[in-house]
């Protein structure tokens, strides 16, 4: 065998460390190339438009945030172009859920084309951080899901997004929305977005069996914490894991402490806690972290290692007995062969029996966009009665609409519906809140849930 | 233009004075800058400038999506309020200790393979295959399954409890932080009290440690491998005529020759280990109490979740500096250190 020459050795040790380096120099992760090139994209539409005189090829293009939008487009009227929605609506029902609305935007829009830009993976965190990018290279969607709340505030700062009252006027949106959802899309007195369909975020599932066996009573609607901690020691006594938790994501987690706290606080003061009208540094604040410390006493001790749909199959399967997540775990506990009312039940979060935690999907619509008259029909047909049944019966939610025909949706999802037009509305922190608070509450929790340190904890919300 | 003007032409023989002139030039150096122009150009623009652009980014007021690049009052304000989180504090501590026992264990692994595959008489190529395969699967992948393993209830604790073996270690599921320092150092240093998370070691992040041991040492092993194969028989023969031991020879004989091999795995291996990201994403997000969070997981969510795009860049270039404590040594090494 012959000896590597030296000289060759270090070459091929410089080239290495050069790839090193580049690596290096390269960030943290693939998004930060996506930036470049996104950017770089946009910029070099940018110039063609800008340097070219406009030809009859140009529908070939991307409509780009360039344009001006004051100026009607050639073709308004009658409705043709391109609309690009976007969205993290790729998995099965998702997908099947966004055809029942593309569909109907194609039947108020038989000419125009749909481009469907639906970015995967990550709950929506890789489309949102792809949607960053796309804003800060001006070439932005025509339409694109968020949500109310929160969700909107970055986009209302940037000024990317654009009123869309008009088509709640005009469809006459207003008369069969919950009052509460509609003002959780509206911001000084405009609305900015039409929602899809709604989840309920304080449901507390349960395992029949495992309750029957421990001799714990089926939960009732008027539950509350202190029956709840009972029952999770006597579970653990009669060696029972009392609650199933999805903690590998952190919003499993953040979810729970915002379902007691709701249950606490009661939708009012969940309102002033959001609007800043009361202090988190509350001593009703420090009484739901007392409780929430108390009930992750009972956490299955596999839960770290879990994501939230592990933790709902683990109910399912009889590992361990409750678990308090949105109404997306329904879909999964019937996938997973359990009978609803037989294998599971169900029933609000302790103290929120009459108050919907609103976890809702919404669309807005570019401040800029050309195709504002296609955007409309976008969002006017989304709105209809059979858009929102077809809609929701794929997607597990509820119509938002107070005059759809419930009765072809399965029997959770009627009563959830009922629920809406009737119960008092809170509007998700986790799911839509503002996001730097959002990420310092998810920061507070993980630490709390270890430290049990409520001092530290309220203060850690107050500070932000 | 004289060809003296570039640093470049010290490489090259030296041209004759004489006929000095841009053909002359071109004529020797053209292919150079042929080759090395776009690649320059291109790493000026993408690397080199977008750190530029990073750096300007963390002092600025950047929240939110629109462009902010109004300078922070005080310049330094997002870093000196992300250092004091406790959350970067972990992330610094996870990633020190997890590029510390990752790097071992991989090199050592590594080296216990590439001797057992260079001496093996058959299968040596099957072997190599085997045991570089790891490399080549995706982080997120093996990240989901290891995931699965450390599962307390349902993944490898099943083993171990059927070998009748007592211990069920919580693996990424276990909060204890062990050997905490930070106690005494706060009576040691003076202003320790900045100290705001537990400096031990994260038993969640053992775990984590061995995944990616696994995934990697296939990778040391193969350029272990290379270095094996360049030591001149020689040196073995010489070795067994002078009567060393086959651990002998290794230790004495092989590892001197293995030195460069071994500087090149730490660096790449180093800066992979840094920049930790989709494995930890996968396996055990931040884990409990943050045991296992990194600094690539607060990059992309201060970045794309808070939106707080001033601490995202603050973070990113706390990475670089990282990677540099690594990085400039070598560079140093080889082309400084390395000429005498």
């Amino acid at each position: 065998m012959k000896a590597i020459p030296k000289t060759l050795s270090w070459k091929v040790l410089a080239a290495l460390l050069a790839l090193a380096l580049t690596a290096a120099a390269c960030g943290s992760d693939a998004e930060t190339t996506t930036t470049e090139a996104e950017v770089e994209n946009s910029e070099s539409a940018t110039d063609a438009d800008d340097g070219d005189e406009p030809t009859a090829e140009d529908d070939g293009d991307e409509p780009t945030a360039e344009d001006d939008g004051d100026e009607p487009t050639e073709d308004a009227t009658s409705s043709t172009g391109e609309l690009e929605i976007f969205s993290w609506w790729t998995s099965g029902s998702e997908d099947t859920a966004l055809q029942a609305l593309i569909s109907a935007f194609q039947a108020g829009a038989p000419n125009a084309d749909i481009i469907n830009g639906a970015v995967s993976g990550g709950g929506g965190a890789n489309a949102q951080a792809v949607l960053a990018t796309r804003i800060q290279g001006n070439d932005l969607p025509d339409t694109w899901q968020s949500g109310p709340g929160g969700r909107l505030t970055p986009y209302l700062e940037a000024d990317v997004i654009r009123p869309v009252t008009e088509v709640y006027d005009d469809a006459g949106f207003r008369d069969t929305m919950p009052a509460g959802l509609i003002e959780s899309l509206s911001v000084d007195g405009e609305i900015y977005a039409v929602a899809t369909g709604a989840h309920r975020g304080n449901n507390l599932w349960y395992n029949k069996a495992l309750l029957d066996g421990a001799g714990v009573d089926a939960p009732a609607g008027d539950y509350t914490n202190e029956q709840f901690l009972a029952d999770l020691a006597t579970l653990d006594a009669a060696g029972v894991t009392g609650l199933c938790l999805g903690a590998n994501q952190a919003f499993a987690v953040d979810e729970l402490f915002e379902n007691i706290l709701l249950g606490v606080v009661g939708p009012e003061g969940w309102a002033a806690l959001r609007d800043g009208d009361r202090s988190w540094d509350d001593p009703e604040v420090r009484e739901a972290a007392e409780i929430f410390g108390q009930v992750l006493d009972y956490v299955d001790p596999d839960a770290s290692a879990l994501t939230w749909d592990q933790a709902i199959l683990r109910l399912a399967d009889g590992t361990c007995a409750f678990n308090s997540m949105g109404d997306w775990a329904y879909g999964e506990l019937i996938n997973s062969g359990a009978v609803d009312n037989e294998d599971f039940g169900y029933v609000n979060q302790p103290g929120t029996d009459g108050v919907f935690m609103l976890v809702v999907d919404a669309f807005v619509v570019a401040k800029d966009t050309p195709n504002w008259d296609l955007a409309k029909v976008w969002l006017t047909e989304m709105g209809q009665p059979e858009t929102q049944l077809e809609f929701n019966i794929a997607k597990g939610a509820s119509p938002v609409r107070n005059d759809v025909d419930t009765s072809a949706l399965p029997p959770y999802q009627q009563g959830a519906a009922d629920a809406l037009a009737a119960d008092a509305t809170a509007l998700s922190i986790v799911h839509h809140g503002e996001p730097a608070f959002q990420t310092v509450m998810s920061e507070a929790v993980t630490i709390f849930a270890q430290t049990k340190d409520v001092e530290q904890f309220v203060q850690a919300l107050a500070s932000a | 233009m004289t060809t003296n003007a570039l640093p470049q032409s010290r490489i090259g023989p030296q041209p004759k004075r004489a006929r000095t002139s841009l053909s002359r030039f071109l004529e020797r150096n053209g292919f150079r800058i042929l080759v090395l122009g776009p690649t320059l150009l291109v790493l000026g623009i993408f690397v080199y400038g977008f750190i530029a652009y990073t750096a300007r980014v963390s002092v600025s007021q950047w929240q939110g999506l629109a462009v902010n690049l109004e300078p922070n009052d005080p310049l330094m304000s997002t870093y000196s309020e992300m250092l004091a989180s406790p959350r970067f504090q972990a992330d610094i501590r996870n990633i020190t200790i997890f590029t510390v026992l990752f790097l071992t264990l991989a090199v050592v692994l590594g080296f216990v393979l590439a001797i057992l595959v260079h001496n093996s008489l058959r299968s040596r190529g099957l072997f190599r295959g085997v045991f570089l395969f790891p490399y080549s699967l995706s982080f997120i992948v093996t990240g989901v399954v290891w995931r699965w393993i450390f599962t307390p209830s349902t993944g490898v604790n099943l083993i171990l409890d059927r070998l009748g073996i007592d211990a069920r270690p919580g693996w990424i599921t276990d909060p204890t932080v062990v050997g905490d320092v930070s106690g005494a150092l706060e009576t040691v240093v003076p202003g320790g009290d900045v100290i705001n998370t537990q400096l031990g070691i994260p038993l969640a992040l053992i775990a984590v440690v061995i995944a990616a041991s696994w995934q990697l040492a296939g990778f040391a092993m193969a350029i272990f491998l290379a270095g094996l194969a360049g030591i001149p028989e020689e040196l073995a023969e010489a070795a067994s005529l002078d009567g060393a031991k086959t651990r002998q020879y290794y230790w004495h004989v092989a590892m001197p020759q293995l030195r460069p091999m071994l500087v090149t795995i730490l660096v790449i291996l180093g800066h992979v280990s840094l920049k930790s990201f989709d494995l930890v994403v996968a396996m055990s997000g931040r884990g409990p109490g943050f045991a296992t969070d990194v600094p690539g997981i607060y990059v992309f969510e201060q970045t794309f979740r808070s939106l707080s795009f001033n601490t995202g860049a603050a973070a990113s270039i706390v990475m670089l500096l990282l990677v540099g404590i690594i990085i400039v040594p070598y560079l140093y090494r080889t082309y400084v250190g390395g000429k005498s």
